[in-house]
């Protein structure tokens, strides 16, 4: 499968964008050119997240509250050539979950939150469609409050995956629903996410 | 067509990124079996117990366990009640087998369970001893001992399911009882090799003797209020620990916050370095602890911890060596900033002009060096001990049991090394 794979990419690489459309588009025009147009694209976003894998909450804990959603917020930066696979890098802020409990008569919480730093790559599947996938790695922040206050981050291998559907506004915006699953591998956290983004073709070449 | 085509091969490659991840289980068997536990069967006496060991061929189930397996006693005290268990420690695979004997009449019945550590085969286990196989005479009080004549009769069963495979042990000889301190690495045994308990947990200490070991090393961190725990990682994560929100350096937190939130994998708290050596002391017949440090920092209140067991093993008449382990140059400053390092008992995994200044008891040095044996001749004509660490290899295990010279040996598979040992002939 893994060949399969990388003989597709190679062949996405070399071929030109058809399918895109808007202002994600690369003109059909460009075609008959030697090379087509390059651009640089901000993706900027906010929305709900919920987190979708079990939560680990120690035994002999009391009145546990637990709450899986989140307001995570996103950038990525993409690299649009004039070849349907795109690349880039995405970072933003993301929680995980967070419960509260008591334990013999005292408060306790703990909170997990995430920023991905990944490389991400892209392809327009159809019109104003976009798969995104990505793969790097998740700063994970716990923050305890109980017997004191403890703050410390670990670093966890991750990806993430994003279907995007984009309205262009105009030549150079657009507006996008993402969905999105992201995964903290290590330390097998994950969350799945609906954000609004604003698309911007900053940059063209 | 080309579109679909396009979006199958992108959901195959974030396919490929997702995959499935294989969870590997050896659940030790729950055991059942009536003749066992029928009202008329009695424990095993000393005198039974101590004569049932030894060296046995397999003449049954040699494909499955090598063609011969030492038998060793070993115990667990649990306040008044004291628990015995016959190991047998197998050579193919790694494999060993432990189980507890009863006596009914002039039978003999032992239950338990299998387990080969390069795997998760597992199974449960049962022998009996007929009278005229042996269980006569070891039933009795003063019959001449008939070593010869003992045959274990049994049967194996993969997981839960009913034993019907036969096995057979028959008497050869006595064990190699040359003295070899086999020491089982984190405390008993990885958390990885799917052991019934977690690395560095009281639990996998109480399990080491079951195993093979007489000795124990543990891994020795600070928490943040100062508590020496049992911890390898320098990080909580789920390699060790089930899932519960807390991440980062294991030093950042209390030990208050550790006890409360933090189970290993097996669902275990992290151990207090205390709590293990009351363990060992109170409750296995280990006789020899290696506190491996894995902090900087002082080691005042670890020496404290191991001055004050070392006093309790005295008092109870207890043979218990615990030794600060000094694995790099970092831990030989710390040992030596000790007012009283000279008297503290220390096993020196450095070069011997190290070992010789901090007048470490024990050199260790790292198996990949070889055995050494000029260089080990002359530490022991000074008075020390060697252990080699850590040897996993059953190969190297047996040459270096065959050719090297050493006191002791590091293990994660200490069945392994109580195999080649006992049975040396």
């Amino acid at each position: 499968m893994k060949v399969a794979i990388i003989l597709y990419l190679i062949a996405a690489m070399l071929s030109t964008s058809e399918a895109a459309t808007g202002i994600l588009s690369d003109s059909t025009a460009n075609r008959h050119k030697a090379r087509g147009e390059y651009a640089l694209v901000v993706y900027a976003g906010a929305g709900f997240s919920y987190y979708s894998t079990d939560i680990g909450i120690p035994d002999g804990m009391q009145n546990v509250n637990t709450n899986r959603l989140g307001f995570p917020a996103s950038v990525r930066i993409m690299w649009h050539p004039d070849h349907k696979l795109r690349l880039g890098i995405e970072s933003g802020w993301t929680t995980m979950y967070s419960y509260t409990s008591q334990i013999a008569g005292k408060d306790a919480q703990v909170y997990l939150s995430a920023v991905p730093i990944l490389l991400v790559w892209s392809m327009p599947i159809a019109k104003r469609f976009h798969l995104f996938a990505g793969t790097g790695t998740y700063l994970v922040n716990s923050h305890l409050e109980y017997e004191g206050i403890v703050n410390v981050n670990t670093l966890s291998m991750g990806w993430m995956a994003a279907g995007s559907y984009i309205q262009p506004i105009n030549k150079n915006l657009g507006l996008a629903a993402e969905v999105k699953w992201m995964n903290a591998t290590e330390t097998a956290d994950a969350n799945l996410t609906l954000q609004l983004q604003l698309v911007w073709k900053f940059l063209r070449w | 067509m080309i579109k679909c085509y396009q979006a199958i091969v992108f959901l195959l490659l974030l396919l490929s990124l997702v995959g499935c991840e294989k969870k590997y289980e050896a659940p030790v068997p729950s055991l059942s079996w009536d003749e066992y536990n029928a009202p008329g069967a009695i424990p095993l006496t000393f005198r039974t117990r101590q004569a049932a060991e030894g060296v046995y061929s397999v003449t049954d189930g040699a494909d499955m366990f090598g063609e011969q397996v030492a038998l060793k006693w070993s115990f667990l005290i649990k306040g008044k009640d004291t628990t015995y268990y016959l190991s047998a420690f197998c050579e193919k695979d790694v494999s060993y087998i432990v189980l507890e004997g009863k006596r009914a009449h002039q039978t003999l019945y032992f239950e338990g369970y299998w387990r080969k550590i390069i795997n998760t085969e597992t199974g449960i286990v049962r022998f009996t001893i007929a009278a005229d196989k042996g269980g006569k005479w070891l039933s009795a009080d003063k019959m001449p001992v008939q070593r010869d004549s003992i045959i274990f009769s049994g049967v194996f069963g993969n997981n839960q399911d009913l034993p019907l495979n036969k096995i057979t042990f028959k008497y050869q000889r006595p064990l190699n009882l040359k003295p070899l301190a086999i020491l089982a690495h984190r405390g008993g045994g990885r958390t990885s090799d799917l052991l019934p308990a977690s690395e560095n947990s009281v639990e996998i200490v109480k399990l080491a003797s079951r195993l093979g070991a007489t000795g124990i090393e543990i891994d020795i961190r600070l928490t943040k209020d100062g508590i020496p725990i049992l911890y390898h990682d320098n990080s909580l994560n789920l390699r060790l620990t089930q899932k519960n929100g807390l991440v980062g350096p294991i030093e950042e937190y209390t030990y208050q916050q550790l006890y409360t939130f933090v189970r290993l994998i097996n669902g275990e708290r992290i151990p207090t370095l205390a709590e293990v050596l009351d363990a060992t002391l109170r409750n296995t017949n280990l006789s020899f602890v290696w506190l491996d440090t894995k902090y900087v920092g002082s080691l005042q209140v670890v020496r404290k911890i191991q001055k004050e067991y070392l006093q309790k093993a005295d008092a109870a008449g207890r043979k218990l060596e615990i030794v600060i382990g000094l694995p790099e140059t970092k831990a030989v400053d710390m040992y030596l900033a000790l007012p009283d390092y000279a008297s503290a008992p220390a096993l020196c995994e450095l070069d011997m002009e190290t070992v010789r200044q901090t007048k470490a008891q024990i050199w260790a040095p790292r198996w990949t060096l070889g055995t050494q044996l000029d260089a080990v001749v002359q530490m022991k004509a000074e008075g020390r001990r060697v252990f080699v660490w850590t040897l996993d290899v059953p190969q190297y295990i047996q040459q270096y049991q065959e050719e090297g010279d050493f006191d002791g040996m590091l293990s994660n598979y200490p069945s392994i090394v109580a195999y080649y040992h006992y049975t040396q002939l």
